[in-house]
């Protein structure tokens, strides 16, 4: 064991009393406790003088001196160490030996004598004696061990040797004094016993015993294990869990964009805004296992939210809406998000003012705008009657939706529009087409028709057979064009010219040549290429004859004039008759035969709405009354105006 | 002695008829011809026609307009008209002679037969002209009233009045909503043809029903009508009928 600078030495054997340290320690000893004769005193105060003395010169002092003691007696030194570390050391046997060695400042070294011999235990921390057990940490599993005689002239015993149990597997026999060193010794328990004999093949045990417990290293304490094991569970489940949380939010993300998908399949399908809304709140409780689900539009006009479409406990059966619930914008929790357009979870609806109870109160709601072109055009509400259903994920697919059905309606909303267009181009077409067929009825006015076969007759009768025979060719030509034109929507000037001049002749020669009349068509007009509505002119003509002139006795002139103005032709008809008003007052008991009249103007009128110039004016008419210089009735004047086809 | 006085317009119409009339209708001895309504009334003041063929549409005053305005109308009055189905369905609704010009000469015989044989009843005259100014005027032909003259005298009432008609050889019994029966000197075709356009079904050859009136068809194929009457459906009328009850 080398001398270390800052050792202290103390022995006592037996009687003698061996003491040593190094230059920086300085302690006093005292003996607080001694039995035994005063020249142990003494002696100890030799030592503390000597305490005082230049560490140097006690280097050199490793040599045990004898110290006389009363034998049988016990006696406790006690040593303050400059670093307050109180080392007591308690010598209960008759023969002692007493050694302090700590290896540093914080080393004690504690022993353990019996059968004469001294074995010294090298340990941390911990100083005590007498003992024959030692609780060691895990750090001071280095122990020295010396052994030496306990008083040199007692042992008789020639031979030792020794053995640490549980670590040594055989004993090692020595020569004392000796010293062992146990590097690293493992935790658990450790017993060094010693044996002597004489002639060394008997051995004999010397009743040294020193058990050691060295305590298992913190690493591996049963609570450190448990901590390690706890965290490394906790680890295990931490990874478990967020792996299974990543899992999950996948398989959501993955849920919701399949339902997403599903959704715009079957949005896609719809091409009826009514139909797809009760698709998407139905699907919204088979995909989304809502309970609810309420679709609400906005009526533009009235500015009301209408409801559309519902499915829940509320409205169990499809398509049908007893009577649809009406909000107001700005009105409950669906009004407010219809004024904000910002979609809203009410986690618990006891909390919101603005919850409308309805049938009864459900604790969550969802509600989600449905936007086009930045207005609210409807909403989508959903009811739960848990708190806290609704979550981020609803409403991400919610808004989807909404979007996806925006986009729909918008496409819905076009396409209806487009087919309103058509239908209504188709349905401009077949008013035209009818119009023109009642038109060609009308013009087969059958009064006119039998009137003048009656005039035939008369003729016959009256035998004058070449007004006959002329009335009744003129009447072919007349029924042969109309027969012939009827089926067409327009005809040449040139044609309709002649329509009319037969017409007007044949009813001229019925009544005898009872009025005048002319033709007039502007040179220019070529009227081989201008192309009129097929008899769009022969009511007027017709209503000019039987309400302005019959109902005058002489002087009855009939014009009929075609003017060219750029595209528009005007056809002027004109009489010197009644006037209008008159011949309103005359009509007493309003006849069938005048309302054929009075409708085949209507229908003129009406055909002229569907003629189209390429600045897209209609046709019209006007009526102008003729009045005399004395303000007298001089008849009518009626322009008909139209855009020319070619 | 016959007189007869023809009123139209146009001048050809009554030239057409008086030639008419003086060939081929003897019992006639004397024709007077007015083209102008608003004379009308003053001839026929000054000439008391037994007759009077009047043009319906004509200037000034139409021929219902004219008859109104004559108190005493002690002469026979046959309209004539040219075309005018509304009009034709008015005086048909009234059982009122008219003739269609041209005119059928057996036609104008045939009014001037009856005339002859009838007893001069001025009052039922005054009563269906009268029912022809109401149909006239009305806004729609369903207001219409039929005119059912019958001995006591003439009944007037509207189709949808009519539960069912039968025919009963020459005559036809009328059955009213109200209880009333009407026997009526005429042929079940004649009504056939005024009633079509008012909801009646020839259910058989001798039944005109209102087919409002049909509550359920029996197992044994008869109309149950509201009055609790059953009238017989015929096999190859069946299918239109049931058509007609959808």
């Amino acid at each position: 064991m080398p001398l270390n600078k800052r050792c202290i030495f103390l022995s006592i054997d037996g009687i003698n009393f061996t003491a040593g340290f190094s230059k920086d320690i300085r302690f006093k000893a005292g003996l607080d406790f001694y039995p035994g004769p005063f020249s142990i005193y003494r002696r100890i105060a030799i030592i503390h003088r000597r305490v005082e003395l230049p560490a140097k010169k006690w280097a050199s002092f490793y040599k045990p001196f004898n110290l006389q003691a009363h034998r049988n007696s016990a006696m406790t030194v006690s040593f303050t160490f400059i670093k307050s570390l109180k080392v007591s050391i308690c010598i209960a046997c008759t023969c002692m030996l007493f050694s302090v060695h700590p290896v540093t400042a914080q080393k004690v070294t504690k022993d353990f004598k019996a059968n004469g011999i001294a074995v010294k235990v090298e340990k941390n921390g911990e100083y005590s004696t007498g003992k024959n057990q030692f609780i060691l940490s895990a750090s001071e599993n280095s122990i020295v061990l010396y052994a030496d005689k306990a008083n040199p002239v007692d042992t008789g015993s020639k031979y030792f040797r020794y053995k640490l149990e549980a670590a040594d597997d055989n004993w090692s026999q020595v020569v004392l004094p000796f010293t062992v060193k146990y590097q690293s010794l493992q935790h658990g328990s450790f017993v060094f016993t010693m044996q002597s004999s004489n002639d060394g093949d008997h051995w004999f045990e010397t009743g040294i015993a020193i058990k050691l417990d060295i305590a298992a290293p913190f690493w591996k304490t049963w609570w450190l294990r448990l901590v390690v094991i706890f965290v490394v569970l906790s680890l295990v489940w931490y990874v478990i869990n967020y792996y299974k949380q990543k899992q999950k939010q996948k398989e959501e993300e993955l849920e919701t964009e399949l339902v997403i998908v599903y959704f715009a399949s079957q949005i896609n399908k719809h091409y009826h805004t009514g139909e797809l809304l009760w698709d998407v709140a139905k699907n919204c409780i088979s995909k989304l296992h809502f309970e609810d689900c309420v679709i609400y539009q906005l009526d533009d006009e009235r500015n009301v939210l209408v409801q559309k479409a519902a499915y829940g406990p509320k409205n169990p059966v499809d398509f049908t809406i007893d009577a649809p619930i009406e909000i107001k914008p700005g009105e409950g929790i669906v009004g407010a998000v219809a004024q904000t357009g910002k979609a809203e979870i009410i986690a618990n609806t006891s909390l919101d003012k603005r919850y409308i109870v309805d049938d009864r109160r459900r604790f969550s709601e969802i509600t989600v705008p449905v936007i086009i072109d930045g207005k609210v055009v409807g909403v989508i509400d959903s009811e739960h009657h848990r708190k806290n259903f609704f979550n981020n994920r609803h409403l991400k697919i919610l808004t989807t939706i909404a979007a996806l059905c925006a986009s729909q309606i918008q496409l819905v909303k076009m396409e209806e529009e487009k087919e309103k267009a058509e239908i209504e181009l188709l349905h401009n077409k077949q008013k035209a087409l009818e119009s023109r067929l009642q038109s060609l009825r009308l013009q087969m006015n059958p009064h006119f028709l039998f009137n003048a076969l009656n005039s035939v007759q008369q003729m016959i009768l009256a035998n004058e057979e070449m007004v006959a025979t002329k009335y009744l060719s003129r009447f072919s030509k007349l029924l042969r064009a109309i027969l012939v034109h009827s089926d067409k929507e327009t005809i040449t000037l040139k044609e309709e010219l002649e329509i009319l001049n037969l017409y007007i002749e044949l009813e001229s020669i019925r009544f005898k040549d009872a009025f005048q009349y002319r033709i007039n068509c502007d040179e220019s007009i070529d009227v081989d290429e201008v192309k009129v509505p097929t008899l769009l002119i022969q009511p007027f003509v017709e209503n000019a004859i039987w309400h302005g002139l019959m109902h005058k006795d002489r002087d009855r002139n009939l014009l009929v004039q075609f003017i060219e103005k750029g595209e528009w032709l005007h056809c002027i008809v004109e009489d010197n008759g009644i006037g209008r008003k008159k011949a309103q007052e005359i009509r007493g008991i309003a006849l069938n035969g005048s309302k054929h009249q009075s409708k085949g103007i209507a229908v003129s009128t009406e055909r002229l709405k569907w003629m189209k110039s390429s600045d897209g004016e209609h046709g019209d008419i006007h009526f102008t009354d003729l009045y005399n210089e004395d303000g007298t009735a001089a008849g009518t004047r009626i322009t008909i105006n139209f855009p020319i086809l070619n | 002695m016959l007189k007869v006085l023809l009123i139209d317009d146009e001048e050809r119409a009554t030239d057409a008829l008086r030639l008419m009339i003086e060939k081929t209708v003897p019992a006639i001895q004397q024709v007077m011809v007015c083209n102008d309504s608003r004379r009308a009334a003053d001839i026929i003041a000054s000439y008391q026609p037994a007759l009077v063929f009047l043009d319906i549409q004509m200037p000034y005053l139409n021929g219902f307009e004219l008859m109104e305005k004559i108190p005493n109308k002690n002469f026979k009055i046959i309209f004539t008209t040219a075309y005018n189905e509304y009009a034709v369905q008015a005086i048909r609704f009234s059982a009122f002679d008219y003739l269609l010009k041209p005119i059928d000469v057996e036609e104008l015989q045939g009014c001037v037969q009856r005339f002859l044989e009838s007893n001069e009843d001025y009052q039922q005259q005054y009563d269906l002209l009268k029912n022809i100014i109401h149909n006239i005027k009305a806004p729609s032909a369903d207001e219409f009233r039929l005119a059912l003259p019958t001995k006591e005298g003439v009944h007037f009432l509207r189709p949808a009045e009519i539960i069912r008609c039968e025919s009963l050889g020459n005559y036809t019994k009328f059955f009213m909503d109200n209880g009333k029966t009407y026997l009526i000197s005429k042929t079940l075709g004649e009504y056939d043809v005024l009633l079509a356009p008012y909801h009646f079904i020839r259910t058989h050859k001798s039944h005109l029903v209102n087919k409002k009136s049909i509550s359920y068809i029996d197992h044994d194929g008869f109309a149950i009508l509201k009055d609790n009457s059953r009238v017989e459906v015929s096999r190859r009328r069946k299918d239109e009928v049931m058509q007609a009850l959808k």
